[in-house]
């Protein structure tokens, strides 16, 4: 299955992507999409840091289950305020 | 209740307006407004005004999850948060939080609760702009602080979300 994941603020810079699509054998989990963008992606060192992973807009642990018409999105720690 | 992302100025009074004028009779004895500023500095000296990033949808959902916790929390009769994005020039408004509720405590507690709560847990990301070149703002330890002031007390629901991540 193909999963799009969104990127914002610092991420998306250091990615130069504001969103991509990734290729998934099911079962998969956000640590899959996290592994196989880490493969995708040129800059796979902007995953070293804190990141948080949205799906569907809920914030999910690396565990959580992907489904191919989830809204996925990865991000740093928020700032806001 | 009402949350909303924009990206031209807030205006506090219609904000207020709004809050005040959704409330039910007979139910309300205070109402605590927050607004949040701009300020013209950060620790290594002068900046010269900030930009803010947000995940459309993602955003303004999370205020309103943050402002149904605070309500069943404090039980407010109304509550409301409006955030700008784009940019920001020094001393502009940033944020606005309203709480409405039969007494003022419950009232000025949960406005310092959804600010605590807000910092952490909405999908907006701060840029500082300073001798022409914007820097991501790093969440602060002290941030952190006050919302794990509100998280440790048994009472709050976020407390068992907390403990799945």
């Amino acid at each position: 299955m193909k999963v799009t994941v969104k990127f914002f603020a610092q991420l998306r810079e250091q990615l130069n992507c504001s969103e991509t699509t990734v290729s998934l054998t099911p079962p998969s989990t956000m640590a899959d999409v996290k592994a196989a963008l880490k493969l995708s992606l040129d800059n796979h060192q902007a995953f070293e840091g804190p990141i948080l992973m949205a799906c569907n807009q809920q914030v999910v642990a690396d565990s959580h289950p992907v489904n191919a018409d989830d809204e996925l999105a990865m991000f740093p720690p928020v700032t806001g305020g | 209740m009402f949350a909303e992302v924009i990206n031209s100025p807030l205006q506090p009074s219609e904000y207020y307006s709004q809050l005040k004028g959704g409330l039910p009779a007979g139910k309300s004895g205070a109402i605590v407004t927050f607004t949040g500023l701009v300020r013209d500095f950060n620790e290594a000296g002068h900046i010269d005004g900030i930009s803010l990033e947000h995940y459309p949808g993602m955003t303004e959902n999370a205020m309103l999850s943050l402002l149904t916790t605070a309500a069943q929390r404090f039980s407010l009769v109304s509550a409301g948060i409006v955030h700008r994005v784009g940019e920001v020039s020094n001393f502009e408004e940033i944020v606005w939080v309203g709480c409405a509720a039969t007494h003022r405590k419950a009232a000025f507690d949960a406005a310092g609760y959804i600010m605590d709560m807000l910092k952490q847990s909405v999908p907006l990301w701060k840029k500082e702009i300073a001798e022409g070149k914007a820097t991501w703002v790093a969440p602060k330890a002290s941030d952190d602080n006050a919302a794990m002031k509100w998280l440790g007390e048994d009472t709050s629901p976020l407390h068992v979300v907390k403990g799945e991540r």
